[in-house]
């Protein structure tokens, strides 16, 4: 917090503009004042060469932000001197613009500590900064609503609500406005696109047939053509697993037959988790969902 | 490594070291009726070692 020295009024009364995107980075992610300032600085975190190496996300909150802080405690004593006692980390609870099958790859996030940085409508910063100068994000802790799909109107505005409740009264007193070069629309931009994959034939000797669509629509998506774009991200019971083979003979309706072995050609023995990812110019440019693969 | 619409990841398989009966059972469960080619010229691309058929005994 800087010391309180008297330091004029500026001629223009304008108010910020409203927060209306969260950049969610996992914990400790430092971004130098220089990269945090250009849309290509927030790629090397949003959409790095794969997707091991992607450290946050951007989330459009234009559905609606609600502020949730507790007021600030102000106590009485017994002489009638009445003064603030406490103060409370800012909540937050914004709507996503997304849609509800977006929402849903979201819901492993309950709970979880992350780094929030807010972006105002013009794409500036709202931010702290490290002890070297770099920019960080507030810490916090985000929830979701695991709720079904809200009826209409206002319901359905607010159907995908993400609580952010930060941890720290100091970096919020810290904070800073900082202005970039870019707008919110070239940050989301950046964000690879979502898709969704799903089981069209079980895992079966080795072989497993997958769907991929775009969401919501359904339309069949051609891209995951190679073993190199679909990844195994966690096993049950074995302790290695490949890729082996990738038959996209039927691509062009989002079919898509993977061999995956544990090794050689021993079948996998428990439940393994997928997801597809693909690279264009080193930058990932499309994601799916993580897919658990009952065995 | 890229057979038609076939691709098989090389990239994580060292298929030098495998023994030609084990990629006969890789064959026959991911890549037969998926590619056009035989094992023998699969294996050739893949470095899987070959075995070599035995001149039949000419017979007098």
């Amino acid at each position: 917090m800087t010391t309180l020295k008297y330091s004029g009024n500026g001629l223009s009364k304008g108010f910020l503009p409203d927060i209306e995107g969260v950049i969610v980075l996992n914990p400790g992610t430092v971004t130098t004042l220089a990269n945090a300032k250009l849309a290509s600085g927030w790629g090397a975190h949003l959409n790095p060469a794969t997707s091991a190496a992607i450290v946050g996300t951007y989330i459009n909150l234009r559905r609606g932000i609600e502020d949730k802080t507790t007021a600030p405690e102000f106590t009485t004593a017994n002489t009638g001197m009445k003064e603030k006692t406490k103060d409370f980390a800012w909540e937050c609870v914004g709507y996503g613009f997304m849609s509800y099958q977006d929402y849903r790859t979201w819901f492993g996030a309950d709970g979880k500590d992350y780094d929030f940085i807010f972006i105002l409508a013009d794409g500036t910063l709202l931010h702290c900064f490290d002890s070297s100068g770099n920019v960080i994000g507030f810490s916090g802790t985000m929830f979701v609503n695991y709720g079904m799909p809200k009826p209409g109107g206002d319901g359905k505005q607010k159907a995908c609500p993400f609580e952010i409740m930060l941890d720290s009264v100091a970096q919020m007193k810290g904070q800073e406005v900082t202005e970039t070069a870019f707008s919110r629309r070239e940050l989301e931009e950046l964000v690879p696109v979502g898709y969704k994959i799903e089981i069209a034939s079980a895992y079966a000797a080795g072989a497993l047939t997958i769907k991929a669509t775009h969401r919501v629509t359904g339309l069949p998506y051609a891209g995951f053509t190679t073993s190199a774009e679909w990844k195994v991200v966690s096993t049950t019971t074995d302790n290695t697993a490949v890729i082996a083979i990738v038959s996209s003979a039927g691509a062009d309706i989002g079919i898509y037959t993977l061999t995956i072995y544990v090794t050689g050609t021993t079948p996998m023995t428990g439940d393994f988790e997928i997801q597809a990812e693909k690279i264009t110019s080193s930058h990932v440019v499309s994601l799916s969902q993580v897919l658990n693969i009952p065995v | 490594m890229i057979f038609g619409t076939v691709d098989i990841n090389t990239v994580d398989i060292d298929f030098s070291t495998w023994k030609w009966s084990d990629f006969l059972k890789f064959y026959e469960n991911g890549l037969k009726g998926q590619v056009t080619e035989t094992p023998e010229e699969v294996a050739k691309v893949l470095g899987v070692k070959v075995p070599v058929q035995k001149p039949k005994p000419e017979t007098v």
